[in-house]
């Protein structure tokens, strides 16, 4: 059962409702297109990680799906992304209650130069309004979801620059689910940890995705391996191949995926 | 296409040159173990006996090559599966040369007695001579990962089971008509029953064969759970 888990679980992928649905996306740096006609779903309440070489554009796929890149000057997505039903890349979208819904964390840890209280009370001031003891149960939530509570407790007025990186990470995660999302996005989250750090991130994302759905870019296919169950492998802007990640490391369906996870790149 | 990393490439390599040339040292063994059957030649059982050691030390170092290399690189897709059915593999043939000690230490103590003496002769050497080219078969599928030729060779597993079938019917007349002869023919059929299971090891290299290029696992291809 434990191998089950960490190795993709078959059934859960095949169950799963769909949470995100891309239709032919494209996605343009200018006049460079960064995305070639990207469909997709991507299941509810499961860990979904891209895996690619470098500029294959995974990580322009992740910041699509909360429209990240709109902060961009010149940078624009074509296409469907469906989210609950309603396309996110509608000019109408109403950014911040997306970027609610659809959190984020980034390769390196960005903690806000403020406590550790306030890196979280911050994210849920902007959505809702609560009182001083429902942010107090509301902070200790997101602490403890992120397996940092124990750690944090006794230092919530200190910095959140005083914790170590992977701490720091986690402390991402807390900020990232106290404004309670419905989907975490996760851009290479372990890439600057070190390896017990990058254990108890990976643990963190396994209990997570009992109430989000993940969705996860990583170097590392070991890590994709191990934590996620579907895992879709790009070059060059397109989609090869997106398959239930118990399969895709052991029998990939097309011979590009299998020479990237074998080593065989390039 | 290639590894990037040609260190890995390597690593591969030796580990499949190993299983093969242990291979070679199996088929050799079986041929000699048959022929000591025939001729009762002390010095080729005792050959027979020493080489074995070898086959022992190589399965060893292919387990060995195949943990290191997977603990470095964590192997995937096809690069994994070889590397654990190359293991599977090594396991089997170090079985097959067990079979063939068995073989030809039995063939020292042999009972005479005139008439199976001839079924020794004849209806092992049979057997034997069947199992000995599906041996060479399987090692060649191993070493082209031959599918097709993998399947053939997994087909022939039931000709030797009804062979073996044969010769059980024939011994049992044999010892059901002359108790005397029921010494001698325990050996014989203890023989028998050394080559076919030699066959069924053959039978499980094939199909790490198409394991290893399908994908597919094809053991009990049949059974349903």
């Amino acid at each position: 059962m434990a191998f089950q888990v960490s190795l993709g679980d078959d059934a859960a992928a095949v169950d799963s409702p769909t949470k995100i649905e891309l239709k032919h996306v494209n996605f343009f740096y200018g006049g460079f297109q960064g995305l070639r006609d990207i469909s997709l779903t991507i299941p509810e309440k499961q860990v979904t990680a891209f895996i690619g070489p470098s500029g294959c554009g995974k990580s322009t796929l992740l910041r699509t799906l909360n429209r990240m890149y709109s902060l961009y000057p010149g940078q624009r997505a074509e296409g469907e992304i469906l989210f609950n039903g309603k396309n996110i890349l509608d000019a109408k979208q109403d950014l911040n209650a997306l970027r609610g819904a659809i959190g984020m964390v980034f390769q390196k840890p960005t903690p806000f130069p403020m406590s550790i209280y306030d890196n979280i009370a911050f994210g849920v001031k902007l959505y809702e309004n609560l009182s001083k003891s429902d942010m107090d149960d509301r902070v200790e939530w997101a602490l403890n979801k992120a397996a940092l509570w124990n750690e944090a407790k006794d230092k919530l007025t200190q910095s959140g620059l005083s914790l170590s990186g992977g701490q720091q990470q986690r402390l991402c995660i807390a900020r990232g689910i106290a404004v309670k999302p419905e989907v975490l996005l996760l851009d290479e989250p372990t890439s600057a940890l070190d390896p017990i750090s990058t254990a108890r991130i990976e643990e963190l994302v396994s209990e997570l995705r009992n109430d989000y759905t993940i969705v996860m870019v990583t170097h590392n296919m070991q890590q994709a391996a191990r934590v996620s169950q579907h895992t879709a492998y790009m070059y060059l802007g397109e989609l090869i191949e997106f398959t239930p990640t118990a399969q895709i490391f052991v029998k990939p369906k097309d011979r590009r995926t299998e020479d990237y996870i074998t080593g065989r790149f390039g | 296409m290639e590894h990037t990393s040609k260190q890995f490439e390597q690593e591969l390599e030796a580990i499949r040159s190993t299983l093969l040339a242990m291979g070679g040292i199996v088929e050799t063994q079986l041929e000699r173990a048959l022929e000591a059957i025939a001729s009762g030649d002390r010095a080729l059982v005792d050959a027979v006996v020493r080489e074995d050691k070898r086959v022992n030390v190589m399965q060893m170092d292919i387990d060995r090559m195949g943990m290191e290399t997977i603990a470095k690189r964590q192997p995937a897709a096809v690069d994994l599966r070889q590397i654990l059915c190359t293991m599977q593999a090594a396991n089997d043939l170090e079985r097959i040369g067990d079979e063939i000690k068995k073989i030809a230490e039995r063939a020292q103590q042999f009972q005479t007695n005139e008439r199976f003496q001839s079924l020794r002769l004849n209806e092992v050497k049979h057997i034997g001579t069947l199992v000995t080219s599906m041996l060479k078969e399987a090692l060649n599928a191993f070493a082209r990962l031959d599918v097709i030729a993998a399947g053939e060779v997994i087909g022939r597993d039931s000709a030797i089971d009804e062979e073996f079938e044969r010769i059980m019917r024939l011994l049992v007349t044999y010892m059901m008509e002359d108790p005397r002869a029921i010494s001698a023919g325990i050996d014989v059929a203890f023989l028998a029953k050394a080559i076919e299971r030699a066959a069924d090891h053959t039978k499980n290299i094939s199909e790490y064969v198409i394991h290893i290029v399908q994908g597919r696992d094809p053991r009990h291809a049949t059974s349903k759970l």
